[in-house]
């Protein structure tokens, strides 16, 4: 869909940059030509009132470049929210996008329209393959915008919308909230993973599973209980069922903490560098500073500061970095 | 002598505080206007100096987070109610009496008391700042985050109170502006040779008084939902939509609201330093009043991402391409009016000629938008930040300090200094192109707005620093204005009467008018009434057309009230008891009710 | 009240203050426009009663109507009793449309308090919201206008309402006659037009 909306945009672009210089070449050329010279401070030109035929002239032609440009524009606007009929045989997924203060939860649809897996922040996609997204609010008005391979479209509590984009190459593309939702809505992010079939289909297998029952004998999983993550989050396959924060079943296979607002790199690195570079081991660093004062990360975050020593910060971080 | 009926007088006229604060004369109630928008301006501009120092480097924690959301969203209420709009009817005050041939407007009291109302507006806009819970979600304000769930804090409680009030302001005042456009005008005044700028004036005060009661139902269901547990923009059991949708049906008519006076004051600028007429006059009117109507046609645009569906997406990308036409008419008949003339850049003539220049910047990348499916790709982003910045500052600001440095002299009897003013305009209107024209592209390559900070490193650092740079020139442009605004009202050249050899019946009377604005009310017999006096024919009259100057000209006019200043504080008492008390609101009514009955008792005029 | 202004001419020829009286008419349309239409957006959306056809008394409701509806009959006799120089018809009328006025008032107050009891209330679906807001509104404006009548009422009687003031009540009753035609508006759209 960004493809077509960028086409578009050039074309009103160019109309609109040859408007603009005739429109202020023509207001330089009068200051300079009909400015005052010396001496003629009392001259009076004449005193045209107006003129039938320019009046028409430049009424009709703007008309005719707005019809111009309104006709390509109605044309595009049923394509931003179903694909055209070029696409008609082209393979199509199902996600249900949520939008919560101030994350994403993605839960995939299977053929029947059931939910297939739910995981949160970072969608993946096959390449060259129709996404059709039904979009969610569970509080407040957001927007779901990856801007690469689409325009946007809110997300509004007690209505459901709907978009679609497909990627035509692999890649990460981040996206990010745009309708102002709160204080961290500037850090309601999305990264979106374009990759392979053969890729993706691994990616969704995996996400499928729950995790082995050998986790609830780890030392991270008491920390999880006792410091009472299970009421918020769930990780299939525990007794952790909670829906109120992301679902973290498979939250070390992710590349982002907290949608986005921090990568799993090195603290220094930004994130275009690190997106560029996923070969790069992963740091705990990042994980760490999010686990030891969320707020302070993300302000107005639910996620509460809860208190943990650095041995637990440890803990918790390496126990979910295993949830693979 | 101090009795009840004594002390309860309608003044004589007065000096001092207690003549401003009784005032009921529309030229000072004009200054009153303007003096304070100007102040509010300056406290805008600082809310966007503080955002841009944040927004200079990326990742920055100069400013928190919830700081940030009360800055832009303090900063659009007060540019928009606090000061473009007020400036504006400082301007119709001092304006449409003086160039209908009129002595005052046709309700002095209920003009007096818009700007009370206007000012005790302002305050409780502002009121958060005490507990630096100021309203922050925005100054469109979105449901459901502005519910009491969502934003418990008393900031919104200020929006929809503060915003209540100032309507009220507007309203009355609009009503005034109609009544007195139709009805106070000279012998031989026919609409259609009536002054352009009056003309736009009168075309705004319709539009209010058919816009603002509609933000006013907003306001109040908004309050209600907040105050009272209704369901309006409940998402379950209401529409959170419903408010954008009551909302922009006001929010797009505000946009001409804004831009319209700024059209009429350049309008009458040109000809001026041109030395030629408006051409294409009736078109001009025509087209302004054209926008004025279709604008109620194309809310909706402002909710393109909404997912409204095809058939109103088109409906109203198609209206909002259409409204380009009538803009681009007016546009073209300026150039027209400047074609072939015989130019003076005064200050005020560069003012407009930029305003040409920014204006149209703004509205065609206003055209961009209008492309609904493009539009999904602009919208929230800093590519809208610019288009509404060169509209509202490349267009209504220029125009009004085109429209200051044109008027002030008639005003304060002095001009403004010419040198401090090519400084001011060369440093706004660079600073002004430095700061708002990155952001086009930033925009353009997904930088969202309302964000209180930006990642490092996704093309958007350089530009965002530009930017910042440029908010600093503007800033000492502005002091610079503010200089010469002060300064010449003391050390200013004598303006005389006629100070640009101008062409409206304003400039027929002394500077300052007096107090009754005409010795005899002029006999008008075309457009452009004075030029025809000085010139008529084309040609320049022998002798110079003698003012009838006058000091034992004694013209009755109103006398001053207090009646005005009690009512506005009577409904700004009223405003308040939602986040006080019920006592206050007792006291309120109690007030509202003293100055209501007394202003319908005192003796006339 | 202030004395007319003989010789004060308008372009129109049209009392400045009567032409004001229209421009704030005017306002106040978009106002009840703004709130009926909320009103009808909203129709049939509620998610749980009680619903419109569960409560409405329409026979009830029609006769109030019909009382606001003679109130505007008895505004205008009173306003042609003034202007006839008949000062205490001008006063026996004001109070009867005054009366009728607080009649209308206090049949909405009953009404209401059965409306609540039945469980409709301003928080209990979006139809309790919509409808006692507008209704409100509206009643609101009725008692304005009462206080108003009542004040005319009070000048009449202290000698201050002359003939050639008859202007002011004039004005007392477009304001009056418009608030009856809201009312006619609002009976029909919400009342009798099944949502």
């Amino acid at each position: 869909m960004a493809d077509g909306q960028k086409d578009l945009f050039m074309l009103v672009f160019w109309i609109a940059a040859i408007i603009f210089v005739i429109v202020e070449a023509l207001l330089v050329y009068i200051i300079i030509r009909f400015r005052q010279k010396k001496g003629q401070e009392d001259y009076l030109p004449k005193a045209t009132h107006g003129n039938t035929m320019l009046e028409i002239g430049w009424t009709i032609l703007p008309v005719l470049i707005v019809i111009g440009i309104t006709i390509p524009t109605l044309r595009g606007i049923a394509e931003t929210y179903d694909p055209p009929k070029e696409f008609a045989n082209t393979a199509t997924i199902n996600v249900e996008v949520v939008g919560a203060q101030w994350w994403w939860e993605y839960r995939y649809l299977d053929a029947n329209g059931d939910i297939d897996f739910v995981t949160a922040n970072e969608m993946h996609i096959p390449t060259n393959t129709v996404v059709k997204l039904k979009l969610k609010s569970v509080d407040v008005i957001h927007s779901f915008s990856v801007p690469r391979l689409a325009g946007t479209r809110d997300v509004i509590p007690g209505r459901d919308n709907r978009m679609w984009f497909n990627a035509t190459e692999e890649g990460i593309f981040m996206g990010q909230c745009k309708e102002f939702c709160g204080a961290s809505h500037a850090l309601m992010r999305t990264i979106v993973v374009a990759e392979s079939h053969d890729n993706y289909t691994q990616w969704a297998a995996n996400q499928r599973l729950g995790v082995p029952n050998s986790y609830e004998q780890t030392a991270g999983w008491n920390l999880f209980q006792d410091k009472g993550c299970v009421g918020c989050h769930t990780i299939r396959g525990t007794t952790a069922v909670g829906d109120i924060g992301p679902d973290l079943t498979h939250f070390g296979s992710r590349h982002s903490i907290a949608s986005n607002v921090l990568h799993k790199g090195e603290p220094s690195v930004n994130f275009v560098d690190y997106y560029n570079d996923l070969e790069r081991d992963d740091n705990l660093e990042n994980l760490k500073s999010w686990l030891e004062n969320p707020p302070a990360v993300k302000p107005g975050s639910l996620m509460p500061d809860l208190g943990l020593t650095d041995s637990e910060i440890t803990t918790l971080a390496e126990f979910l970095e295993n949830l693979q | 002598m101090a009795s009840l009926s004594y002390i309860l007088r309608r003044p004589e006229e007065s000096d001092g505080i207690w003549g401003w604060l009784t005032t009921v004369d529309h030229k000072r109630i004009g200054t009153l206007y303007m003096t304070t928008s100007i102040f509010f301006f300056l406290v805008g501009g600082a809310e966007a100096i503080a955002m841009r120092a944040q927004l200079a480097s990326p990742n920055s924690t100069m400013i928190s987070a919830d700081l940030f959301n009360q800055l832009f969203t303090m900063h659009a209420l007060t540019m928009i109610f606090l000061a473009i709009m007020p400036m504006g009817v400082a301007f119709f005050n001092w304006l449409i009496p003086l160039q209908i041939g009129a002595r005052d407007v046709a309700f002095p009291r209920l003009n007096a008391l818009s700007y009370w109302v206007y000012l005790f507006g302002a305050i409780t806009l502002n009121l958060g700042w005490l507990t630096a819970n100021s309203p922050n979600a925005g100054w469109f304000a979105y449901a459901n985050l502005t519910s009491i769930q969502f934003s418990p804090t008393v900031g919104l409680d200020f929006y929809v109170l503060g915003l209540l009030v100032l309507g009220t302001s507007s309203l009355l005042g609009a009503m005034n502006f109609v009544v007195t456009v139709i009805n106070l005008r000279a012998p031989g005044m026919t609409l259609i040779r009536m002054p352009i700028f009056t003309w736009m004036a009168f075309i705004t005060s319709i539009l209010l008084v058919l816009a603002i009661p509609v933000i006013t139902i907003g306001l109040i269901e908004l309050g209600f939902d907040r105050f009272f547990g209704t369901l309006f923009f409940d998402s379950a059991a209401g529409d959170v939509l419903l408010w954008q949708h009551l909302f922009w049906v006001f929010g797009h008519p505000e946009v001409y609201i804004l831009i319209l006076p700024a059209m009429g004051m350049v309008s009458e600028i040109f000809p001026t330093f041109a030395r030629k007429p408006l051409f294409g006059f009736p078109v001009v009117v025509f087209s302004g009043i054209a926008i004025a109507f279709m604008g109620w046609s194309v809310w909706a645009h402002h909710m393109f991402a909404t997912g409204m569906g095809p058939v109103p997406d088109s409906v109203f990308a198609a209206t909002t391409m259409a409204i380009a036409i009538p803009t681009g008419v007016k546009v073209f008949n300026w150039l027209a009016t400047i074609w072939g003339g015989n130019i003076r850049f005064t200050t005020s003539m560069m003012f407009a000629l930029g305003f040409i220049a920014l204006f149209t910047i703004g509205g065609l990348s206003g055209m961009t938008h209008a492309a609904a499916p493009s539009d999904l790709q602009q919208t929230d982003t800093y590519y809208i930040v610019a288009h509404i910045h060169y509209v509202l500052f490349g267009g209504s600001i220029m125009a009004i300090f085109a429209g200051i440095y044109y008027w002030y002299p008639k005003m304060f009897g002095r001009l403004l200094n010419e040198k401090l003013g090519k400084w001011n305009f060369w440093l706004v209107f660079i600073g002004m192109n430095m700061t708002f024209g990155p952001m086009h592209y930033v925009g353009l390559m997904g930088m969202p707005r309302r964000n209180y900070m930006y990642p490092s490193d996704m093309g958007w650092d350089f530009w965002n620093q530009i930017s910042s740079g440029g908010s600093l020139i503007m800033a000492v442009g502005i002091l610079i204005f503010l200089h010469n605004f002060f300064r010449s009202r003391r050390k200013g050249e004598i303006a005389g009467n006629d100070p640009w050899d101008a062409r409206t019946l304003e400039w027929s009377i002394s500077s300052p008018p007096p107090h009754y604005n005409f010795a005899e009310i002029p006999e008008v017999t075309g457009g452009d009434a004075f030029w025809e006096t000085k010139y008529p024919g084309g040609k320049k009259r022998e002798a110079p057309v003698v003012d009838i100057e006058t000091n034992d000209i004694h013209i009755e006019m109103p006398r001053p009230s207090f009646y005005p200043l009690i009512t506005a504080v009577g409904m700004a008492l009223l405003a308040l008891t939602m986040v006080t008390h019920p006592i206050v609101g007792v006291l309120g009514l109690l007030t509202l009710l003293w100055g209501s009955y007394g202003w319908m008792l005192e003796p006339a005029e | 009240m202030h004395e007319e202004h003989v010789g004060h001419t308008t372009t129109t020829g049209l009392d400045n203050r009567k032409m004001l009286m229209w421009v704030f008419l005017a306002s106040d349309c978009l106002f009840f426009g703004s709130l009926i239409a909320t009103y009808m957006v909203m129709r049939s959306q509620s998610v749980v009663g009680p619903y419109p056809g569960d409560i409405f008394d329409i026979p009830y409701t029609s006769v109030s109507a019909f009382v606001l509806l003679m109130s505007s009959l008895t505004m205008v006799l009173s306003l042609s009793a003034l202007q006839r120089g008949n000062h205490k018809a001008t006063r026996i009328w004001l109070l009867a449309t005054a009366v009728l006025g607080s009649i209308f008032l206090g049949g909405q107050y009953y009404e209401f308090t059965v409306f609540v009891a039945e469980g409709l209330s301003l928080d209990q679906n979006i139809f309790g919201t919509t409808f006692f807001v507008l209704t409100g509104f509206h009643g609101t404006h009725v008692a304005i206008g009462v206080m108003m009548l009542l004040s005319m009422y009070g000048a009449s009687a202290m000698g201050k309402l002359p003939t050639s003031s008859s202007l002011n009540l004039e004005l007392v009753g477009l304001y009056w006659h418009f608030v009856d035609i809201v009312w006619i508006v609002i009976f029909t759209i919400v009342y009798l037009i099944p949502s």
